[in-house]
């Protein structure tokens, strides 16, 4: 059971559990290091760079831990079982890496579609971004991401590709040579992030980034690690 | 979610509301300045179109509008005023699978799966009604599903459902989310018996009863007969029965009883083991009554039964539910977890129930109660086979715990460890921290060359290491209170290190001294509290010990004389 110790802060036995995110082989999409040497640019993100916007824009990511059984346990918590008050952990160490990204004109976060939001009651990656001054920017539209976790990576991007429309009231910006921050709670892919973040490259973006509290290592790496 | 409060006023004088699914089809004895809760349905419910008609929010009714105009409030801020739910329209056919889940419960909208506009429609009829998961209380915050007052159990989120700063309960989070908003919906109806109560129910357990045993059930039966007869004083009952002396057994035939006669039993404990080890006793001791346990990841969660097993927060979902309620190992957790049990208890028996306790260790306000005759007691004071209770010896061993950062334990404990081992014997020691557990292990698989286990509450290999003891493999068990209950092994021998640490109360005491002498072929063992500093609660628990030998002791003889009933 995932604790919280004093009111806001994860208690020192729950933070010894997850695993920082230290070093990084992938500039672009955060992927950590697993012993393998630095590779600059990873594998998927050089196959992304075949796909618009990408083969001239720039994607950069970067998450807070690993995504293991215990992260796994509390973003479980606050996702399904809504208990909203773990989410406000995060919200202050993300907005610091954020921080580190650099300076950004606008923060938003990944919408939930609206069924799905009043099942919940609460969007988790709102909770998360709630340390930012963040706006509602994006707006889902499209098939909703149910079973998202057992498509194949093909399908997945396939399904994530024209899922978002700026809301209403991110159609009153004007977001050319701006720089957008977008919070989210699991990087697997990066399709989610990467189809968000393309509506703003569209929109005349100068450098949009994404941070997350967790990012999902492949199968093989996981057992690198253990 | 959110509700149109709409005054009975405006309702009762209005021409249309009656024939309308969302208010309520009747409006008798409503009074004017009562309120009728009008839900704001979902959006995703009106996108389906899972309502026949779409809700008046755009009624033309000059005496509705008004309030269809403003804004709906979150349920928790309704509080103030009188809701008004008509009785059960007798034309209207109830969907009986929202029966089956709603009967004797107060679930949340999201346990239900019906559209919220199928649920109102149900309340608009008298079937159902809805109550308030949260209502402030002081300053802070009461929730009505599991009776949560810490203000360190509550949080707030910004919430979609009621576009509002919302409060939830964090302590039946594991139960689905109570939220400031969200309403509990219980059943109203009350034909259509799910059950019949002319049933017979037959028990097929055919084992007879100690004269102890028989004692005890025979006073539970009468007092179960008194409470179906409406001549019963007391509304609760205690049984107290020492460790060993089979008192599953003993309420068979009260439960009989009260089956026949056509109530619902309910058997509550706050532990999963527990509910675990009675299901099939209880199944194949009745096995034409309908039986659900209920447990944290059990399958079936909204099944009816006539008798039913279950944990504490299971009962969360139960209301007016039982008229026999039995508590079983109620002292098995720590008082706050006590104070759930009880408040879920509250919440699950009818207004009229009778509740009995069954335990080996009585909390003192229990104790006292039964002996002021506020409460009926039956007392069980020898095991089934018989023999008395192995009365434990105190030895001071000085300042252990020093010894013990050296890797040294106690002469006296290593000398006691190594008699029983030469005897073949099987030892449980008791320690009172993880700590004190891996040090002690450690330090006797230096002195010992048998397999030395230790266990603690949080270890994933407890129930192979438990099993592993019990088939003998393991020859020494070190573990922390965790084992206190519950695991019996024949012959095994019981020490309890560092006896006067406060995690070691009576209660512990006696049921750590419980684990000895169980089997009918080997009624005697050692029990030995090791201290440094005899304290007020191992004096107690040997008193309890003697006490209740010497009530045996004086049975036996009234039984020789031929007084024995
Ligand atoms: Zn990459
Ligand atoms: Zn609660
Ligand atoms: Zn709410």
């Amino acid at each position: 059971m995932v604790g919280l110790s004093g009111q806001t802060k994860l208690c020192p036995l729950c933070s010894a559990q997850l695993k920082k995110m230290e070093e990084i082989s992938c500039e672009e999409c955060g992927r950590p290091n697993l012993g393998a040497p630095a590779e600059g640019t990873c594998h998927d993100c050089v196959r992304w760079k075949k796909v618009a916007p990408w083969d001239t824009k720039a994607f950069h990511h970067r998450a807070l831990y690993y995504y293991d059984p215990f992260i796994q346990e509390v973003l479980t918590a606050l996702k399904y079982r809504g208990d909203v008050a773990l989410g406000e952990l995060f919200s202050p160490d993300l907005k610091s890496l954020g921080k580190k990204i650099g300076s950004f004109d606008f923060v938003t976060y990944i919408p939930l579609k609206e069924g799905r939001h009043w099942e919940r009651g609460f969007n988790q990656a709102e909770v998360l971004a709630r340390s930012f001054a963040a706006k509602p920017l994006v707006e889902r539209v499209g098939v909703s991401s149910n079973k998202q976790s057992k498509r194949t990576r093909e399908e997945r991007i396939l399904a994530m590709k024209n899922a978002f429309v700026l809301s209403v009231e991110g159609r009153k910006e004007n977001y050319s040579g701006k720089r957008i921050l977008i919070v989210d709670d699991i990087y697997t892919t990066g399709a989610t992030l990467r189809s968000a973040a393309s509506l703003f490259y569209e929109a005349g973006a100068e450098f949009v980034a994404a941070v997350t509290v967790a990012r999902a290592v492949g199968s093989k790496a996981r057992k690198k690690m253990k | 979610m959110r509700f149109y409060p709409i005054k009975m006023k405006a309702i009762i004088h209005s021409a249309n509301s009656g024939n309308n699914q969302f208010f309520p089809h009747i409006t008798e004895k409503a009074k004017e300045e009562d309120s009728w809760l009008l839900p704001e349905f979902p959006p995703y419910e009106m996108e389906k179109k899972l309502l026949n008609d779409p809700p008046p929010l755009n009624h033309d009714d000059s005496l509705l509008a008004p309030f269809l105009q403003t804004t709906p409030k979150p349920i928790i801020r309704l509080h103030d005023t009188n809701w008004y739910f008509p009785p059960p329209n007798e034309q209207f056919t109830p969907n009986p699978n929202m029966e089956t889940y709603l009967k004797n419960r107060r679930l949340l909208i999201d346990e239900l799966p019906f559209s919220h506009g199928e649920i109102h429609q149900h309340v608009a009829h008298g079937w159902a009604a809805y109550e308030p998961g949260i209502t402030p209380r002081g300053r802070g915050h009461h929730c009505n599903r599991c009776g949560n007052t810490d203000p360190s159990l509550f949080a707030n989120f910004q919430c979609f459902r009621c576009k509002d700063d919302c409060v939830y309960c964090r302590s039946c989070l594991m139960m689905g989310k109570v939220t400031g908003c969200s309403p509990l919906v219980t059943w109203k109806g009350v034909s259509g018996k799910i059950f019949s109560e002319t049933k017979k129910h037959v028990m097929a357990w055919d084992g007879t009863l100690s004269l102890f045993q028989q004692k005890a059930s025979d006073k539970l039966c009468t007092c179960i007969s008194n409470f179906l007869q409406g001549k019963n004083e007391r509304d609760h009952f205690l049984i107290w029965a020492c460790c060993g002396s089979g008192k599953t057994e003993m309420l068979f035939h009260g439960i009989k009883l009260a089956l026949n006669s056509g109530v619902k039993v309910l058997i509550a404990t706050p532990r999963t083991d527990v509910v675990l080890e009675l299901e099939p006793r209880f199944k194949q001791a009745f096995p034409d009554t309908v039986i659900h346990a209920f447990y944290g990841g059990a399958k079936e969660r909204f099944a009816q039964g006539e008798l039913v097993i279950s944990t504490t927060h299971q009962l969360l979902r139960f209301h007016r539910a039982f008229d026999l309620v039995i508590i079983d190992e109620v002292d098995a957790f720590p008082y706050t977890a006590d104070k759930k049990l009880r408040y879920a208890v509250s919440q699950a028996r009818r207004e009229r129930a009778l509740t009995v306790f069954v335990t080996a260790t009585p909390d003192d306000t229990m104790k006292r109660e039964a002996e002021k005759g506020l409460m009926e007691c039956a007392k069980v004071a020898r095991r089934y086979h018989r023999h008395p209770l192995p009365e434990p010896a105190l030895h001071w061993i000085g300042q252990w715990k020093k010894g013990l950062g050296r890797r040294r334990l106690p002469s006296k404990v290593v000398a006691f460890v190594k008699k029983h081992l030469q005897g073949n014997k099987q030892i449980f020691l008791f320690v009172p921290s993880v700590r004190v557990m891996e040090e002690v292990e450690a330090s006797l698989k230096k002195v010992v060359d048998v397999t030395v286990g230790a266990v603690h509450s949080a270890d994933e290999e407890r129930r192979e290491k438990v099993m592993a003891f019990r088939k003998g493999e393991i020859r020494v068990l070190v573990t922390t209170t965790i084992l206190e209950r519950g695991v019996t092994v024949k012959g095994v021998q019981v020490g309890v290190l560092g006896a006067e640490d406060r995690i070691f109360t009576e209660s512990a005491l006696v049921q750590i001294a419980g684990r000895a002498g169980r089997s009918p072929d080997e009624p005697t063992g050692e029990v030995i509290y090791f201290h440094h500093g005899k304290t007020n609660e191992m004096v107690k628990a040997l008193k309890h010990i003697k006490r209740m030998n010497a009530l045996g002791e004086e049975e036996l003889l009234k039984e020789k004389r031929g007084g024995g009933k």
